[in-house]
């Protein structure tokens, strides 16, 4: 009993020492350079930082053909579970299997010659409106409420033979390394943040190399509700995503997106070698065109409403267009702080530091502000529901706090409502508890559930019923 | 608030039964190797993958379930599978368990030349009844392999009768709402099932999935069993399935999955489907899908609580033979009749009667059902 005693503690000991060497010798990631300030950016103005020049139609090529994101599922398989494409979903510009399929999806053949399909960008950054493919609007109906482990399982029930078998099971150890991260509860709710720091978990930022067990502690397994912004306001914004946490090089930044499958540093560097060409069409795009008629008179009234109360922040628009950049603190914005404050309170500084301590550290920065971004409002007639929960399902709705739904959902058709300016919705009298069915629940947005708040952005109601529509008249021509 | 699910979800949980009892065929050993194909689990998922690939289009365009028609051969598709599972009681109020399967193998497409002779096999039959009886926890099962032929192996349109040798299920040709008759048994043994709809059929999405079919998730029972010791009653209810086109089969891919049939006191229904993988990696997922007493489909997905509570220890593998399941307030615990429901089959399986208690919210439930356990024996590492 003694004897055993003494050896636990020469492991303590031992372990001790290890600690302390590891800290002389800066191994410690924790504690080399732990300096919070590094990853925090002020409320107000975001400073312009020069970009890497790109070629937008390159950019366009590469998005929508090159293998970014490397692993997915063998063809084989995928060819067995997906219905026929919808004409409708197809992208010009596509070359080989990629003309064919659906434009979420982009097909490469792996080294042991299988072709794989993998999701691309698009699936979160381009919807369908209409008869078309709108890049860069995010899917108001994006379902990202079930466990992705199923779709892996799925799959998997038509793959064959050990070359197959072997890029499946590359992309079911992700799919396991993440699943329990990115699964939130409400259709059209986006988990990507969480998703970067499920994939930081499982990497060394140095090599990039694979970890099934957690290299960092977790994220958290209820992702903050996020509404996926356009990609049309990238070409005024100087930070990216809502708290302003992407600083820096944007093309390096968004790198990040391909840690799902990418493996080593030279496979990044090589996805880097084009990112500059992304990064310069996504800052080409424009927002598609309000689609209904506008009363031009209104219209004119409304401009000169909302140069007077809104411009300040959300910026000037037409001929000599002016957008200032601001992140709103919290105390004047007042919208759902969960997603600002968890960024903010620490919580998430070592994922900040892993960016610090990949081969991008020197060019880009995780510094988010406690506050978010007030956006250049360019299409914002397409971007509904809104704020940056989503909690707010028309324009109406959100310059008019008091007629905001507590509980809603999208109605069964998609079908846009020009006069309240969203997607048609349906007032529920109660929130998801109140549903048996779990897939009647995923499709209710509760205000009341944490992050999900409504509130905030009063604003609009100081203004006058007329004025209110005179303004929503005017933002139909952004 | 309720409301009607896609039946894609559906098809993700029938299908399997189809994975589960293909897996079967997909196992039959010392067959000519094909060398075009590098062979994982067996050669003739080798071959059926071949011939699926060369010879069979993927089913698509618009479906309607049309019955009595839809009970026969697609011979437009590859794969295609019939199976009832009985849940019965005896004289003496002692569960009686019947699973009858038959499954389709296409060997020439729809686009082939005409046979140039009656003896050209242009499709293949497994088969396979399990006959379980509580009293004197017995269990017998046998099953059959045919080449399709007229009056051996095959479906009769104008008789609406499925045929595998001397097994037969028989539906009505007429009407549809009439009474099914299943003759089968193994060995000596005589089960003969009347069977009527109690349920309209749940219809699978063809266009979410590589195939399609339907299912009758109750069916009244009634019958007989023959044996040398006499004949005796048996009641209770059925559920039917019918799949056809590129049906999964598991032998081959990295993935096993289990399935759960339950038929409660209270009218409802209860499908569940385990997915793991044989890597011995991964967590499994859970599929599963609440029909109650009016028809109405709820699923659960991974929603549904899953547990498996005790592995019984058969001659190829441990296999988890006792659940505990929770979906929303339905909690039910999973307990086989007997432990020893393993089969010989060209693989070792675990498909067994199960019995089923516990609570719907605060009334209690209780039924019969079937659970098919297989891939335990390809598990890396053990068995998650």
């Amino acid at each position: 009993m003694k004897q055993r005693i003494v050896i636990a503690g020469t492991v303590v000991t031992l372990a001790v020492a290890g600690l302390a060497i590891a800290w002389l010798g800066g191994f410690l990631p924790s504690l080399s350079g732990a300096d919070p300030e590094r990853h925090r950016s002020p409320t107000g103005e975001v400073p312009a930082t020069e970009q890497r020049p790109g070629d937008p139609i390159a950019g366009y090529q590469a998005l929508v053909n090159e293998p970014y994101v490397s692993c997915g599922m063998p063809y084989e398989a995928w060819r067995r579970l997906a219905p026929e494409t919808d004409p409708g979903d197809l992208l010009p510009g596509r070359e080989g299997r990629n003309a064919e399929l659906p434009y979420f999806l982009t097909a490469h053949v792996n080294a042991d010659g299988v072709e794989i399909v993998s999701n691309n960008c698009l699936v979160c950054h381009a919807a369908r409106l209409g008869d078309e493919v709108v890049v860069g609007l995010s899917d108001t109906f994006a379902d990202f409420t079930v466990d992705a482990r199923s779709v892996v399982n799925q799959a998997g029930r038509y793959v064959r033979g050990p070359a197959q078998t072997a890029a499946w099971q590359h992309w079911a150890d992700r799919i396991e390394g993440i699943a329990p991260y990115i699964r939130i509860g409400t259709i059209g709710m986006n988990p990507a943040t969480n998703l970067s720091w499920a994939l930081m978990t499982h990497r060394d930022p140095e090599t990039m190399a694979w970890s099934d067990t957690p290299l960092l502690e977790p994220p958290s397994e209820r992702p903050v509700p996020l509404r996926t912004p356009p990609w049309w306001w990238m070409g005024k914004k100087n930070a990216m995503f809502y708290t302003t946490i992407g600083r820096g090089d944007h093309s390096r930044y968004m790198l990040f997106a391909s840690l799902l499958c990418a493996d080593t540093v030279e496979e990044l560097r090589e996805i880097g070698v084009y990112a500059p060409d992304i990064r310069a069409y996504i800052e080409s795009l424009a927002p598609p065109a309000f689609p209904g008629e506008t009363d031009e008179a209104l219209a004119t009234e409304g401009r000169a409403v909302f140069e007077a109360n809104c411009a300040s922040c959300h910026g000037t628009y037409g001929e000599s267009p002016r957008y200032p950049n601001l992140v709103i603190s919290l105390d004047q914005i007042e919208t759902d702080p969960l997603y600002a404050t968890t960024m903010t309170d620490g919580s998430l500084d070592r994922f900040y530091e892993w960016v610090d301590r990949s081969p991008y550290g020197g060019t880009v920065r995780a510094a988010p502000a406690a506050g978010y971004i007030a956006p250049p409002l360019d299409g914002i007639w397409a971007v509904a529901p809104y704020l940056h929960n989503g909690s707010v399902p028309s324009l109406a709705a959100l310059l008019d706090s008091r007629s905001r739904p507590r509980y809603w959902r999208h109605a069964e058709t998609r079908e846009y409502d020009a006069e309240a300016m969203g997607w048609r919705h349906e007032v529920l009298e109660a929130g998801k508890d109140a549903a048996d069915d779990p897939a009647e629940r995923v499709h209710i947005y509760d205000t009341t559930l944490p992050g999900y708040d409504n509130g905030g952005h009063y604003f609009g109601d100081a203004l006058s019923e007329e004025e209110r529509r005179a303004v929503i008249e005017y933002l139909k021509s952004l | 608030m309720m409301t009607r699910r896609s039946w894609g979800v559906v098809a993700v949980v029938i299908a399997i039964s189809a994975a589960a009892v293909s897996y079967f065929l997909a196992s039959l050993r010392g067959s000519e190797p094909t060398p075009s194909a590098p062979s994982q689990g067996s050669d003739w998922v080798s071959a059926a993958a071949v011939i699926a690939a060369e010879e069979f289009d993927r089913l698509a365009g618009p479906w309607e379930l049309a019955l009595p028609a839809d009970h026969g051969v697609h011979s437009e598709a590859s794969t295609e599978l019939w199976q009832v599972s009985a849940h019965l009681t005896d004289e003496d109020g002692l569960p009686v368990g019947v699973q009858f399967l038959l499954f389709r193998i296409g060997l020439a497409g729809p686009d082939a030349p005409p046979p140039t002779s009656s003896w050209e096999a242009r499709e293949l039959y497994r088969g396979h009844v399990v006959l379980i009886e509580a009293a004197g926890s017995t269990v017998v099962a046998q099953e059959r392999f045919a080449r399709g032929m007229a009056g051996l192996a095959g479906y009769e349109a104008n008789l609406g009768e499925l045929r595998l040798d001397t097994w037969s299920l028989e539906f009505p040709v007429q009407a549809v709402p009439g009474q099914w008759t299943l003759n089968t048994g193994p060995g000596d043994i005589r089960v003969e099932l009347n069977l009527m709809p109690e349920k309209e059929p749940l219809r699978v999405d063809g266009n979410a999935f590589p195939f399609r079919g339907y299912a009758f998730s109750r069916l009244r029972a009634e019958g007989t069993l023959e044996t040398q010791s006499g004949q005796r009653s048996v009641s209770g209810t059925a559920w039917f399935e019918h799949l056809w086109g590129e049906l999964p089969i598991p032998g081959g891919s990295p993935v096993a999955s289990d399935r759960l049939q339950v038929q409660l006191n209270d009218g409802s229904e209860l499908s569940v489907v385990r997915s793991r993988r044989l890597d011995g990696a991964g967590t499994p997922t859970v599929e599963a899908l609440l029909i109650d007493a009016e028809g109405t489909v709820v699923a659960f997905d991974d929603a549904a609580q899953l547990e498996l509570a005790r592995r019984w220890q058969g001659a190829e593998a441990a296999w988890p033979v006792d659940w505990e399941l929770r979906l929303g307030d339905l909690q039910l615990s999973i307990t086989p009749v007997m432990d020893a429901q393993e089969h010989d089959f060209m693989v070792s399986v675990w498909s067994g009667l199960v019995q089923a208690q516990g609570q719907h919210g605060d009334r209690p439930v209780s039924g019969l059902g079937t659970l098919q356990l297989t891939g335990y024996e390809l598990m890396a590492g053990g068995a998650p």
